[in-house]
Parts: C-alpha cells; sequence; structure tokens
C-alpha cells in the first residue's frame, strides 16, 4: 500500500471529508484514490509544451471542464471559493483540501485565506497568506519506504484535525496488516501522525474509478452514468497517479458490438481480452505493467464504423 | 553490445492513403539498422514495419528520455496536422516533402492570424503586397501557394530539415536566406525494400498484352500534374498514328481536375484510357512494373518530389517528366525531360515516337533503374538520414518562436473608437512579442464594436503586426488580448 493510498484512505475516512483539488498533474496526485473536484496543475505555463497540449484537451464528463490551470474563468470560481466550482451544495461548508506537488504558488493565495487545507512533499515552509498555519507532519507508506509529508491547515485546525485522521488510521488499522502508528503533538503549530504498513495483511482492494470521475478528451455529458463512445474512432482516458508495478485493468463496457475496442495504455497498444457479463455489459481487461511517476493515461480505439451506437464506458477498475 | 538509440517518427502511416504515409512505412523499416524505432501517428491502429510500436502522438514524449531522437514526416495535406504541431512542442529533424506548406496551414486550422504571421515571412515585400488580398478581402488564391511556403515556423524549429532535391533547398534558401536554412539537407526519394514485380507477370495480372505500348500515371489527379496536357498530348499522339494505352493508376480528384469529363472530349482516346482509383501499394506496383511509359508532369512545381517516379524508376519504366523543379534534377539519360513551355506537342511526339521503337523505352528505362539502385536505394537513404540525425543533435533549433511576453500587456480603449494610430505606434514601442488588451467597458461594448467594424482586426492593426493569439478576457479587464510575435 502506497503513502498515497494510505493518505487518501485516511482523508477518506475523516467525516465529512475535505472536498480536493489535486493540482499533482501531470504527475501522480491522490486522484483516481479520492474523490477530487477537481484536477490540475498549479502552474500550466511551466509545463513541457507536449505535456500542457495534452492536458488542455481533456476535459471534466460532467461540466466539460478542462483540468485547473487551463481556464481562467473556471479557475477562477473555484479560487473564489464557489461551492458549485468545489462540487458543493451551497452552505455545505466542507473542509477544502489542495494537493499540492510543491511550494505553494502565489496564484493560490485566495484558496490559503480562505482557510483551504494544502498537502504537499515535505519541504521548506513555503508562503502561507491568510490564517496562521499551523503543520501535521504525516509520515506514510511502509517502514522500508517511509515517505514525509506536511498537511497545513488553519492553527486552529490543527488540534481536531489531528484526532480526527488518528481515529482515521486506526480504523484503517483495524481493516488488516501489521501497522506501525502513533501521533505527536510538538506545540500549536507542529505536530506528526505516523502510519507505516510493516506487514500487509493482503492485496489492496481493487480501485473503481466510475466514468463520471475520468478526465476524458472528448465532449461532455454521460449518459445513464457512461460515457458515450458512439461513432467514436479514439478517446483518451485519464487514469490518475497510480504506483509502478504490474496491475490489471479492466474497463466496464456497455453496448458492445461485434468488433472489441483496442485498449492503449501511455499512447501504446496493449494485449486486452473482451469477457461478457451476464448481465449484457463486458469487461475489456489487460494485464500491464505501470511504469514511471506521470498520470497514467488510458487509450480506446476503434476501427472507423465499428463504434456500435450504444456503446458507453461505465467505469475502470485496476486491482493489484 | 549497446542497444541502437531511440528514434520517435512522426508521420501518417497506411492505411491512410497518401504517398508520404507509404515512404515513412519504407523509411521506419530501412531505420531498423541504426535505431530502435516508434512510430506517433494520429491513427493509433496504424500499420508500421515489424518491430515498431505505435504510439499516440499525443503521449509520445513520455516515451523519449534524455536521448531521444525525432523526426518528422511532413506533407502538404490534412493528415499531417498532427506532425505540424507535435514539431514545434518537440524539435527534431524535419522532412519537407512538400516545401510549400500553405495548404496545411489552410487545412489544419492554423487559423488565419497564423497563415499571415507566416506571410511575413516570405521574400520581402510579397506580404505587404500579396498577403494583404487574404487579409483585407479573405481571398485564398492559388497564386499565393507559389508566393508563400509557410515553411519559416517549420525551419526555425527544427534541429535540421531534409527536402529531396536541390530545387526544394534552394527554393527555401530563397524564400528564408542562407542563415535560416543552413540546416537544410538533401536526401533522394528513396525505393521501398520490397522487389518491384516482374514486367510479364504484371501485365498477366492486369490482362495488357505483352505487345501493347501502355502508358501509366500515378497518384492522384491533382491539378499540377496537368492531366489537361497529358490528354490533349495522348489525344495527339494517337491522331498521328502511335499505338497505345493509357492508365490512370490513382484516385481522381474531380473538384481538381475532371479527367474522366475531359476524356468523354476525346472518343479516339476515350476507348483506351482509363482511370483505376485509388490502390493499394502492391497494385500500384503492378500498373508500374507494366508500364513502357510512366508519365509524371508538374507545373508549376513547388518542388516536390514523386513516390511513383521511384518506383517507376525502379520497375524499368521509362520515365517521361517535367523539365522543372526536383524533376529537373534527375539525371538526362535516366528519364526524359520535357519542357513546360511546349509540353503537348513534344510529349505527344516522344510518345509516338517512343511507341514504335519500345525498345528505346527500355534503354531509357534501364538507365533509370540503375540511377535508382544506386541513389534511392532504402539503405543509401536510410544512412543519409541517420547521419542527419546525428549531426542534428547538439544543433538547437535556430530559433524557437519567442514566447509571449508575460508581463503585463500594454492597455488601449477601444470604446467607443478604437484610434489605429495609437496602436500601431503602441506596437511599434514594443519591437519584442508583446500583448495588447484593446479595453471595453464590458464585453457587450466589444460585440457591439465587431458588428459596426466587420474585420475588426484587420482595419485595426498595422500590416506588419504579427498576430499569434486573440483572447476574448473578461477580466481584470475586459476586452480582446491580442498576443504578437517579435518583429
Amino acid at each position: 500500500m502506497s503513502a498515497t493510498a494510505i493518505l487518501a484512505a485516511l482523508l477518506r475516512r475523516l467525516a465529512p471529508a475535505p472536498v480536493v483539488l489535486d493540482l499533482g498533474l501531470p504527475a501522480a496526485g491522490i486522484f483516481p484514490r479520492l474523490h477530487v473536484a477537481r484536477c490540475g496543475v498549479a502552474d500550466a505555463a511551466a509545463l513541457p509544451a507536449a505535456e500542457r497540449a495534452l492536458l488542455v484537451g481533456l476535459r471534466d464528463p460532467l461540466r466539460g471542464l478542462p483540468p485547473f490551470g487551463f481556464d481562467r474563468a473556471a479557475d477562477a470560481a473555484l479560487l473564489a471559493g464557489a461551492p458549485a466550482a468545489w462540487g458543493e451544495e451551497p452552505g455545505e461548508g466542507r473542509d477544502r483540501l489542495v494537493w499540492l506537488p510543491g511550494p505553494p504558488p502565489a496564484a493560490l493565495a485566495p484558496l490559503w485565506q480562505d482557510g483551504a487545507w494544502a498537502l504537499l512533499r515535505s519541504g521548506p515552509p513555503g508562503s502561507w497568506p491568510g490564517p496562521e498555519r499551523g503543520r501535521i507532519m504525516l509520515l506514510a507508506g511502509s517502514t522500508a519506504a517511509v515517505e514525509r509529508f506536511d498537511l497545513m491547515l488553519p492553527i486552529d485546525r490543527l488540534a481536531p484535525v489531528l484526532e480526527a485522521l488518528h481515529a482515521a488510521a486506526q480504523a484503517l488499522v483495524a481493516t488488516g496488516g501489521r501497522w506501525q502508528l502513533g501521533k505527536r503533538v510538538v506545540s500549536a503549530r507542529l505536530a506528526s501522525l505516523t502510519a507505516l504498513l510493516e506487514a500487509p495483511a493482503a492485496l489492496p482492494p481493487p480501485l473503481v474509478i466510475p466514468a463520471a470521475a475520468l478526465l476524458q478528451d472528448g465532449p461532455p455529458g454521460l449518459e445513464d452514468g457512461a460515457l458515450p463512445l458512439a461513432g467514436v474512432a479514439r478517446r483518451r482516458l485519464l487514469l490518475g497517479g497510480l504506483p509502478p508495478g504490474p496491475v490489471r485493468i479492466t474497463l466496464r463496457l456497455r453496448g458492445v458490438g461485434s468488433v472489441a475496442p483496442v485498449l492503449f495504455l501511455g499512447g501504446l497498444r496493449q494485449t486486452a481480452s473482451l469477457l461478457p457479463d451476464p448481465d449484457g455489459t463486458a469487461r475489456l481487461g489487460a494485464a500491464v505493467t505501470l511504469e514511471g511517476t506521470a498520470a497514467q493515461v488510458l487509450g480506446l480505439a476503434l476501427p472507423q464504423g465499428a463504434a456500435p451506437p450504444g456503446l458507453g464506458l461505465l467505469g475502470v477498475e485496476v486491482a493489484w | 553490445m549497446a542497444s541502437p538509440p531511440r528514434l520517435t517518427v512522426f508521420s501518417p502511416l497506411p492505411p491512410e492513403r497518401n504517398g508520404i504515409a507509404d515512404y515513412a512505412h519504407a523509411l521506419l523499416g530501412g531505420l531498423a539498422a541504426h535505431y530502435d524505432r516508434t512510430a506517433a501517428c494520429a491513427d493509433w491502429l496504424a500499420q508500421a514495419p515489424p518491430g515498431v510500436a505505435v504510439v499516440d502522438p499525443a503521449l509520445a514524449h513520455r516515451g523519449f528520455g534524455a536521448e531521444g531522437r525525432v523526426l518528422h514526416q511532413l506533407g502538404n495535406n490534412a493528415g499531417h496536422g498532427f506532425v505540424l504541431r507535435a514539431l514545434r512542442m518537440l524539435p527534431g529533424v524535419v522532412t519537407l516533402h512538400d516545401p510549400g506548406l500553405l495548404h496545411l496551414h489552410e487545412v489544419a486550422g492554423e487559423g488565419r492570424e497564423a497563415i499571415l504571421a507566416g506571410m511575413v515571412s516570405a521574400l520581402p515585400g510579397l506580404a505587404e503586397r500579396f498577403g494583404r488580398q487574404l487579409r483585407d478581402h479573405g481571398v485564398e488564391s492559388r497564386a499565393n501557394h507559389l508566393l508563400f511556403d509557410l515553411a519559416g515556423d517549420v525551419l526555425a524549429a527544427s534541429r535540421a530539415v531534409v527536402v529531396h532535391s536541390r530545387f526544394a533547398r534552394d527554393r527555401l534558401r530563397l524564400a528564408h536566406g542562407a542563415a535560416a536554412t543552413a540546416h537544410v539537407a538533401v536526401i533522394p526519394h528513396l525505393l521501398p525494400a520490397r522487389e518491384m514485380p516482374e514486367r510479364g507477370a504484371a501485365r498477366a495480372r492486369l490482362g495488357i498484352g505483352e505487345a501493347e505500348f501502355l502508358v501509366v500515371t500515378a497518384g492522384f489527379g491533382t491539378v499540377p500534374k496537368r492531366f489537361d496536357w497529358l490528354i490533349a498530348a495522348l489525344a495527339l499522339a494517337l491522331r498521328r498514328g502511335a499505338s497505345l494505352r493509357w492508365i490512370h493508376a490513382g484516385a481522381e480528384r474531380p473538384a481538381e481536375f475532371p479527367i474522366t469529363a475531359r476524356l468523354a472530349e476525346h472518343p479516339a482516346l476515350l476507348d483506351r484510357a482509363r482511370v483505376t482509383g485509388y490502390l493499394d501499394a502492391a497494385a500500384l506496383d503492378d500498373h508500374l512494373a507494366a508500364a513502357d511509359v510512366l508519365v509524371n508532369l508538374r507545373f508549376p512545381s513547388s518542388g516536390e518530389s514523386s513516390g511513383p517516379v521511384a518506383r517507376g524508376l525502379a520497375a524499368g519504366a521509362c520515365c517521361i517528366v517535367s523539365d522543372t523543379g526536383a524533376y529537373a534534377e534527375l539525371p538526362r539519360d535516366a528519364v526524359l525531360h520535357i519542357p513546360p513551355a511546349a509540353t503537348v506537342p513534344l510529349l505527344a511526339e516522344a510518345l509516338r515516337a517512343l511507341a514504335a521503337a519500345p525498345e528505346r523505352a527500355r534503354a531509357i528505362g534501364a538507365a533509370g533503374q540503375r540511377f535508382a539502385r544506386s541513389e534511392m536505394a532504402l539503405p543509401v537513404v536510410a544512412r543519409a538520414y541517420a547521419e542527419v540525425i546525428e549531426a542534428s543533435r547538439d544543433r538547437p533549433p535556430r530559433a524557437q518562436p519567442p514566447a509571449a511576453d508575460q508581463g503585463p500587456p500594454l492597455v488601449l480603449a477601444a470604446w467607443p473608437v478604437p484610434d489605429r494610430a495609437a496602436i500601431a505606434a503602441a506596437l511599434a514601442s514594443r519591437p519584442g512579442p508583446c500583448r495588447l488588451l484593446l479595453a471595453v467597458p464590458e464585453l457587450e461594448a466589444l460585440a457591439e464594436l465587431s458588428l459596426e467594424m466587420p474585420g475588426l482586426l484587420a482595419a485595426l492593426l498595422p500590416p506588419q503586426a504579427r498576430l499569434r493569439r486573440v483572447q476574448l478576457q473578461a477580466a481584470p479587464q475586459p476586452g480582446l488580448l491580442l498576443e504578437f510575435a517579435g518583429g
């Protein structure tokens, strides 16, 4: 279980879980392990041109928004704290968390002023406008590979959030495996939480990503929860950050005709098999080896004219 | 033994009906001796040679590594839009199969502003006089394709550029200067690795008698291939007693030139002519191998080369070409050159004479075959490519398109009346890349302004302004944000 997976599991167990802006792209962030309001980049102009061109073409299937960093109007709404931009109901008032790949960029200052949390790998303290910040150092991963993160949050939230995270860690430990778990309060500004896996109980459960959560490069819109693929020749899907290693990726499809879509990972064709299910859906699966640190991108290609009218993607499952 | 370096080739590939797709397929095969190859193709299901993976071009950059080499195969049609975009982001070696790229820019969604900016880098004075017709009146003339090659950006963004003829290189040099084209190399067109069919067997498959004198043309029926001249010459040759048969081994493009309709005006020729439609490589090779004569006219020429001529030479067909452009560089004893100024009578006479003495056609074809096998053989061409690619590695792209000025933009009020002189003065004060905000009190005012002044930007901007991007800005100050390249 990777450090990112542990952090996601802890955050998911908070009640209520914070809404997340994942700015980890193009490298692995916390998506797809945690439902995020939006993915994106902190500084699109700093990306290599080819990576920028790849990301700017992706769209949220529900609202048609590109990743954060590529649409100033949509970004402004999110920075201004508009509940809809964060996927919240008005008055819901959930905590907001930003996953950062590095020090906080100045453009995100409105978020810190509004009290948003930031989760980033441990490093220099950075500049945090707004309410005074406390830091919870998070040690996560395995005892063989400890990864250090900082959760930066308004100082008055440090104590209750630390307690909530500790309770979440205890709940996680109860699911199995042998863990090192601990918390320590150094001062009102500084605390630490340790959640290290010494020996896993079993393989982690599969990761299930619904179609609605997949950024993709087609027009927006879902039909009964499925991403329509009728008439599509090619479609890219952002799978997000996953640790390197062997996995089985399965796409759940409906309306598959006689010609199976061809599966791509990282732009390269994969050998996949199509298995029909009794409910009329089908699973397109491939055993693959994930490589690199960049967010994974799946592709589906159909020979011209081969996509039947009802073809749709219901979701993706990643199993270890 | 060290593994060969990795090379990523951005190109259309079969089954796309495109001569450059066939070329790239053959070249990828030939480069096996030098590189671990990957092909980046917009059609992810395209056909690559054995051992070559096809990768989504949008993700190809992730697999480059520090030592990655890049080769772009660029032609002047819509199938190369993704190559044009990729070469700007991933500089490498570019093969310019056609040094004129205006059509590609028109059909690949480059936008009029980008085309006008490209025109500015043509010969001094041309854009001011001729580019204005496009800018002010939207006139897209055929002459523009000869006057403006739109290759400036490609030259600037490339570590090296390969063309197939000295004519193409010299044409680029004339338009863009010696410094901007110092990295242009000439590598002849290639012969695919596959053997051409034997003449008798090909004729048998096509139902053509051994004694028939067969004239073949090949490829898409485009305007510069001068089917008007060819049909007139064939008809004249028949009237003068020649016994021959003509097959156009390729697809007709009636919108460009209606071959079938024009044939109907020549009943004597109609009985002896046929248009096959698009052929796959094997069928095309059969026609080229069966030919006594392969005619490939080109006027005007923008320096393009012909894959069918290379294959016709390899098959031993007597090739008749226009004495212009890249074709003029083919050895005088290897092909028959016809001056463009009097093509119809001279071509008619050549066909009549060769039909009367087919052994003369075979002698010319044999010389052409020797030339092709020595100069255009795939291993020779692949080695030349490897030399260009390796030599280019330490050479940065000559000049990246200047980055946009990310400082605060110039701001000029555009409401209620924009001041053209003030805009010109403001741009003159910033000779490098810059941004200019034409500010309005609210976006509705901009909409009103554009209705009052159709072609707003064309009316406001000075002719030399190199507009790269236009963006509607709502905040912090509403208006039209214009991004300019340096002068």
